[in-house]
């Protein structure tokens, strides 16, 4: 099974949202990491076929997706980044409605929305009204009806903004089971979301993807730039203006000891210590990270 | 194998082929797997893919009409023991098509509004599909509106024909197609005002024209009046087409944030 984007780019006007994008996923989980503004959204809305590319193609084991109508509609499941729904829906209205509109029938999905419900552990409130429900809660329900017709490729946008942290680890080990035969690509931010599962991961930057491989082969790129230091609480401000601090925790000594990212040394006696893909998304991402921060 | 398809591979090979048994039965087993290992698509019409949708999408727009409808008919029996009901009736009936074709605003860009345009469209039915069975849930229960008005108002009609179709049949229609035309082409926050404001006007017009010009209109020609309502419903079939036809990608790509 493959995913194939080919030569991809989509321009509003004068301006380039994904650049000439080249990819090859294949089963596994994928983590498509990048800033806010990447181009993660629209290659993803490209990928799913809402959105035209202006140049390039998607294919589907080698066959061009947009030829493929709703035999490519019916082998992926699609989580937009803004969930929205119906305010009269209730959690089971919701997933009916979908799963009619994927065409499954009504004796099909009864068990599939059963089964999905308790994965996700929505049971309990299978009754109520989606509006009614809290961030995360409302986030599982969208992740259910993405895998309602038990899909080959699970295109998941911004999955875990609004989960709690024990959301997260069961959503993790959730997407980790399903991907075993399937392709799941993750568009996020948030780098820890996909670090400790993703197979592959795909980096972009102003529209292009800048870098593809496993986690330990994009870490090689931060490799001997990443620090640990002890340092003075009353020194930690200059620190900060001049290098690239990347955590911070107070000791009982009353000093800091700092992670800092940079090409070299910047803080006397520190030492080189293991990268982490958080590491490596904030060196490339330090320009944005900066203005951010309102540097 | 077939003539064409060995004519089509030596063509393509562009060399003599003269494919042994054993080889070909290989080909068929590996056609076979391939064919067998694909996923299986469940047959489905599109009127079954529509009708599925009736359960959701028919809900609050039957629930509209029907309590439209009801107001409607409230209006009516009130009105029918009013000594002017007979000459105010043409006026009457064509205000409740206009009020019946408005019953379908707030249908328009639902999805929009409630951000369900992408879920939708990335499903098998299909963003045109779906408004079709929107559309077809629109239209049961206008003729159904429509129907009782005509049912509720026949016994009191001097000439039923006519009533019918001026001012019944043709100000639904005109205001069905002016609503369409707005909102296919203005922006869908906005469009939904201008209809109804047009919507408004449509029925004031038809309000006075049905008041002062009842007796010129009801003496048209029953042709021209056909004739009419036939423009109206080819243009609202075209603008239907066109609401079918919209890209959804359209409006995703002004959110885009830069």
């Amino acid at each position: 099974m493959e995913l194939e984007i080919r030569n991809l780019s989509k321009r509003y006007g004068n301006k380039t949202a994904v650049d000439n994008a080249s990819l090859a996923i294949t089963t596994g989980v994928w983590g498509l990491i990048g800033a806010n503004g990447a181009g993660k959204t629209t290659l993803m809305r490209m990928l799913t076929g809402i959105l035209t590319p202006t140049s390039g193609k998607v294919l589907y084991d080698g066959v061009e997706t947009s030829t493929m109508g709703e035999a490519y509609r019916d082998a992926f499941g699609y989580l937009p980044q803004t969930f929205g729904f119906y305010p009269e829906f209730t959690v089971t209205d919701y997933l009916e409605y979908v799963a009619t509109l994927k065409g499954i029938s009504k004796s099909e999905y009864k068990t599939k929305i059963d089964e999905l419900l308790e994965l996700l552990t929505l049971t309990d409130v299978r009754k109520k009204h989606i509006k009614k429900l809290s961030g995360g809660m409302q986030r599982r329900v969208g992740i259910a009806q993405a895998m309602l017709n038990d899909p080959d490729i699970l295109i998941l946008d911004e999955p875990t903004s609004g989960l709690d942290p024990g959301e997260r680890v069961r959503f993790r080990n959730l997407l980790s089971e399903f991907a075993q035969s399937r392709i799941v690509l993750i568009s996020t931010h948030i780098v820890s979301d996909v670090e400790y599962i993703a197979t592959r991961n795909a980096i972009m930057k102003d529209g292009e993807i800048i870098g593809v491989g496993t986690t330990d082969e994009l870490l090689t790129g931060v490799s001997g730039k990443v620090f640990a230091a002890k340092i003075a609480r009353s020194d930690l401000a200059y620190y900060e203006s001049v290098t690239r601090i990347v955590s911070i925790k107070g000791e009982d000594d009353g000093s800091i000891s700092v992670r800092y990212i940079s090409d070299t040394q910047d803080i006397p006696n520190s030492q080189p210590t293991e990268p982490r893909l958080e590491d490596l998304y904030l060196w490339l991402f330090r320009q944005e990270a900066a203005q951010k921060e309102g540097f | 194998m077939s003539k064409d398809f060995r004519q089509k591979l030596k063509n393509e090979l562009q060399e003599s082929i003269e494919p042994s048994e054993a080889h070909l039965d290989q080909t068929v087993k590996l056609a076979h797997t391939a064919y067998d290992s694909r996923r299986k698509l469940r047959n489905m019409s599109t009127f079954e893919m529509i009708t599925s949708q009736f359960r959701f999408v028919a809900r609050p727009v039957w629930l509209l009409q029907g309590i439209a409808l009801l107001c409607l008919c409230a209006f009516m029996c009130v009105g029918m023991m009013s000594e002017q009901f007979v000459s105010k009736l043409p006026a009457l009936v064509s205000v409740s098509a206009v009020f019946v074709s408005m019953t379908a605003f707030p249908l328009y860009g639902r999805s929009r509004r409630y951000k369900m345009r992408e879920i939708e469209s990335t499903t098998r039915i299909s963003h045109p599909r779906l408004i079709l069975a929107k559309l077809c849930v629109v239209g049961i229960g206008d003729v159904v509106c429509l129907a009782a008005i005509i049912i509720l108002a026949l016994g009191e009609m001097t000439a039923p024909a006519q009533i019918v179709l001026m001012f019944i049949l043709l100000p639904f229609l005109l205001s069905c197609t002016v609503s369409l035309f707005i909102m296919n082409r203005v922006k869908e926050e906005y469009a939904t005002y201008v209809s109804t404001g047009l919507c408004i006007g449509i029925g004031v017009v038809y309000w006075t024209m049905a008041t002062k010009l009842q007796p010129l209109l009801t003496q048209l020609s029953i042709g021209l009046a056909i004739a009419a309502c036939a423009l109206l419903l080819l243009t609202l079939f075209f603008e239907c087409r066109r609401l079918m036809r919209q890209i959804p990608s359209q409006d995703l790509q002004e959110v885009l944030i830069f």
